[in-house]
């Protein structure tokens, strides 16, 4: 299991490669504790080169979406393949947060956002 | 095989046994998990055999996949999938250990004759 991550328009991409299981979902719920704070709290996760996730993954994902949620910001998946698409959906993840198909359209889905809420902020 | 069909047949194995290494052997010394698997032309039948607690599937709570975000609890989706990803799933405790039985029906029956 791999863990990359870049900076990109305040927002964290953190790219996961491999297997997410019982051995190695603390690894990320560690890295990813440690890199979500008051400056960086939108997250997406690159899920693209994920082969495997049990669900240590999914309660590592729920750990995460917790804290950036609790910040004031939120997290977003990105480019699950199929039979991870199929575990989030049955298990009901995608009604509780975001899922694209790519890590672009999901930042497109934050600086929208951003955008949003910077003319919410001038009409005031 | 197929890849989604690999990918259930990890997923319920990876499950199975976190479980028992968490709760079956929990308060115990380690202990061996066997595992077999049959392949006939319609079915792989995973077998996964350990001695630790023994454990009622059937029993465990089932997870509200329709919770809200602050009401989701953070455990109980490992069995949910190893009933999600098999077509049958049986369970017997004996004096020759726990037995957890695993069908998987192989994709693409017509291609297999």
């Amino acid at each position: 299991m791999q863990i990359k991550d870049r900076m990109e328009n305040q927002t964290r991409i953190v790219a996961i490669a491999g297997n997410v299981d019982a051995l190695t979902a603390g690894e990320v719920t560690q890295y990813l504790s440690g890199r979500i704070n008051a400056e960086t709290k939108q997250i997406i996760l690159d899920l693209s080169q994920v082969d495997f996730m049990s669900s240590a993954g999914l309660r590592m994902i729920l750990t995460a979406l917790k804290a950036s949620r609790q910040l004031g910001g939120d997290l977003y998946l990105a480019g699950a393949q199929s039979s991870l698409e199929k575990m989030l959906k049955v298990s009901g993840f995608t009604s509780i947060l975001k899922a694209f198909p790519t890590v672009e359209a999901a930042a497109v889905e934050f600086s929208n956002q951003d955008h949003g809420a910077a003319q919410s902020n001038e009409s005031k | 095989m197929d890849k989604p069909t690999l990918y259930d047949l990890k997923l319920a194995v990876d499950e199975a046994c976190t479980n028992i290494i968490i709760h079956g052997y929990s308060g115990m010394n380690p202990g061996s998990i066997i595992l077999s698997i049959e392949i006939d032309p319609i079915n792989i039948v995973l077998t996964i055999t350990d001695f630790g607690h023994p454990f009622e599937p059937s029993e465990a709570a089932i997870p509200d996949v329709q919770a809200g975000l602050d009401d989701r609890p953070m455990g109980g989706f490992g069995l949910f999938f190893i009933y999600q990803s098999m077509d049958l799933v049986e369970y017997e405790t004996n004096e020759d250990g726990n037995c957890l039985s695993l069908t998987k029906r192989i994709q693409n029956l017509e291609q297999t004759y």
